[in-house]
């Protein structure tokens, strides 16, 4: 009897480039990947949705930033998403920075951080939000977001729990440094 | 075309004054601008005013933009105009809003350009 010699490639994961057992594959990945796996994917998308907000409703460009998360700012606007995506997207900075934001909004800007501050902050983040679910194909009808929170003061630090994952993107505009976060649920 | 009473209804001040601004910035010929921070307060603005125009938000707390519709074209008198503006792009929301009677929407970011295009064709299939 002739015996035949079969050949296996190892197969690769698109998302983690890890090499995978081809039959615990399909139950260890499910589809859709796990959303660490979509960082390099959804990265752009979140550079994309911002350039659209600032250019737009704040006449002026962003600048990508290589600098590390910030690990505490004076404002987080906070917009929530539900369905497809669950988790948090926020918009971190200090106070120069929402104050400029806000004073590009309304056309003056304020000296101190008061309630137009918190307002434009919170309608900014609501607005990346949006234009980043519009830029992830099939998750513009899957995908609801929250009214905006603000978060005001510097005393406080947001932790991410276990099995959320944490995506953090930095930028300036008018030479002011500001941070998109991004926690999902996996 | 006659200088518009314009309702912008939004949970928040200042994208109000963006509105406004944009749409005075969009060449839209403007009477007096009418506000309100939620359905509830724009249906009372509705009640004591003419307005030809409403712009409205969807994610509004108390009475969203999707009851605000509904109870505007549950009522009598005549059928003003209403564009959501919203982040919601052009599913869920924006089109239970649509089938609720609204004449059209503009999805957050805009430019004057967007809003002018907006106004232009839901004034055209209006009139």
């Amino acid at each position: 009897m002739s015996t035949q010699t079969i050949s296996v490639e190892p197969i690769t994961c698109p998302q983690c480039k890890t090499l995978l057992n081809p039959v615990s594959h399909a139950v260890s990945h499910p589809v859709p990947p796990p959303a660490a796996h979509r960082s390099a994917e959804w990265i752009p998308l979140i550079r994309s949705a911002v350039q659209e907000v600032f250019e737009k409703m704040l006449g002026c460009e962003v600048v990508d930033r290589d600098a590390a998360p910030l690990e505490k700012s004076d404002l987080s606007a906070m917009v929530g998403l539900a369905g497809e995506l669950v988790g948090m997207m926020a918009v971190c900075c200090d106070k120069p920075a929402a104050c400029a934001v806000a004073g590009r909004m309304l056309g003056e800007e304020p000296p101190e951080i008061d309630d137009c501050v918190r307002d434009a902050l919170g309608e900014v983040c609501n607005m990346v939000a949006g234009s980043f679910k519009a830029r992830v194909p099939g998750l513009e009808k899957g995908c609801s977001l929250s009214v905006p929170t603000v978060l005001t003061g510097a005393d406080y630090r947001l932790h991410s729990l276990a099995g959320v994952v944490h995506f953090a993107v930095s930028f300036s505009f008018d030479g002011l440094p500001f941070w998109i976060t991004l926690d999902l649920h996996e | 075309m006659k200088p518009l009473r314009v309702l912008i209804v939004d949970d928040s001040a200042v994208m109000r004054k963006i509105v406004e601004r944009t749409l005075r910035g969009a060449g839209v010929a403007i009477n007096k601008v009418f506000e309100a921070g939620d359905g509830e307060a724009g249906l009372t603005v509705m009640r004591d005013n003419s307005i030809d125009l409403v712009l409205s938000d969807i994610n509004m707390p108390k009475m969203n933009g999707l009851e605000f519709v509904k109870h505007l074209r549950a009522g009598e008198g005549p059928k003003v105009p209403i564009v959501m503006i919203t982040t919601e792009g052009g599913e869920g929301g924006v089109l239970e809003a649509i089938s609720h009677g609204a004449n059209g929407y503009i999805r957050k970011p805009f430019t004057p350009d967007q809003i002018e295009a907006q106004l232009k064709r839901i004034f055209e299939a209006t009139n």
